[in-house]
């Protein structure tokens, strides 16, 4: 193994013990056989041992209190979340298909509904003033109609 | 650090005994790797506070894919990092502030530009930190002192196994180095 190659895995696999038997023992072998390289993994070790002794610190209680606080200062963030989630209910397919539906038959009834009123109060209209609804389309003749052909032309136009 | 998805989905629901519990299997990870990057304890019990904010609320997301201390993991070093970043940010500002109040005797005896770096932990890992930059210093830490192995790593850090492989060795290269030349050893 050159120096290189047993350099490099010196301070990556070898040092993380993740070499199969057979390649960390080339590299100890080149460590054995080459003074340079094996300062080189003195100095490595020793480079690491104040990470390996060092040891984790307590979190201060204080963080904690921090945290509730903050949490307890929150609700209005929750609400939104909440008020979110409730929508989210629009996700669902069915959900969806439900409300196109429902939107679907509004408008139909709707529509309908509006068609026969309209048609009902013009109706109701012509029968109540033939005259005014005459002169509004522009039958400027209805004057000169005998009273029994004005009957026959709305009968016509209105039913 | 074992966490039912029990407790996970009652914390999920707002319950703090639970969320409680989550805090004191995991808050030591998230506080050390916080101090560790930062190198100030007081940073470090704020990110530790932000990190677990930002968790209790993103828990109602969490949908159990993922392990959750990974997802907790990079949760901790993103908020750390960005921090990181916002605080050197902050403090090139001070020293540019600082450079102006050297050169203006009238604003020497000011005591503002005094206070920057007073939390830092000036113990050997902390010295020994500080000599490389924040992408090699996360990965020191992760592997060094908190144990991850390197397809952890990978997932923690959303790197490939040999990206965290060569940015290791590469770590390492440089913090022997720096040792060297700062007659650390």
């Amino acid at each position: 193994m050159e120096c290189n190659k047993a350099r490099e895995l010196m301070l990556s696999d070898y040092m993380d013990g993740m070499l199969n038997k057979e390649t960390s023992g080339e590299v100890e072998k080149h460590i054995a056989s080459c003074q340079s390289c094996a300062g080189y993994y003195r100095s490595a070790v020793s480079a690491f041992v104040p990470f390996r002794k060092s040891r984790a610190l307590g979190v201060p209680p204080a963080v904690w209190e921090g945290i509730r606080g903050r949490l307890a200062a929150v609700p209005e963030d929750e609400q939104a979340f909440n008020i979110k989630s409730m929508f989210e209910i629009f996700h669902s397919k069915w959900a969806n298909a439900a409300v196109f539906t429902s939107m679907l038959l509004l408008t139909l009834f709707a529509g309908t509904y509006f068609a026969e009123n309209m048609a009902s109060s013009a109706n109701s209209r012509l029968r109540q003033a033939p005259e005014e609804f005459a002169s509004n389309i522009g039958f400027s003749e209805f004057e000169d109609m005998p009273g029994d052909q004005s009957k026959n032309v709305f009968s016509i136009i209105g039913g | 650090m074992d966490i039912s998805k029990d407790i996970i989905e009652r914390a999920a629901r707002g319950e703090i005994p639970a969320f409680e519990e989550i805090y004191k299997s995991s808050s030591g990870f998230v506080y050390n790797v916080a101090l560790r990057i930062s190198a100030s304890e007081h940073e470090a019990s704020e990110i530790t506070q932000d990190v677990f904010v930002k968790l209790f609320s993103g828990l109602k997301s969490f949908n159990h894919k993922s392990s959750f201390n990974t997802w907790l993991y990079r949760v901790a070093v993103n908020e750390a990092l960005n921090r990181r970043k916002k605080s050197n940010l902050e403090n090139s500002r001070r020293a540019e502030f600082d450079e102006s109040v050297e050169a203006n005797p009238a604003l020497r005896e000011d005591p503002v530009g005094k206070s920057v770096n007073e939390n830092i932990d000036k113990d050997k890992v902390a010295e020994l930190l500080s000599l490389v930059n924040e992408e090699h210093r996360v990965v020191l830490v992760l592997r060094e002192m908190q144990g991850l192995n390197y397809e952890e790593m990978s997932r923690v850090l959303g790197i490939n196994i040999n990206t965290v492989r060569t940015r290791l060795k590469r770590a390492r290269e440089i913090l022997i180095k720096k040792v060297k030349e700062n007659g650390m050893q």
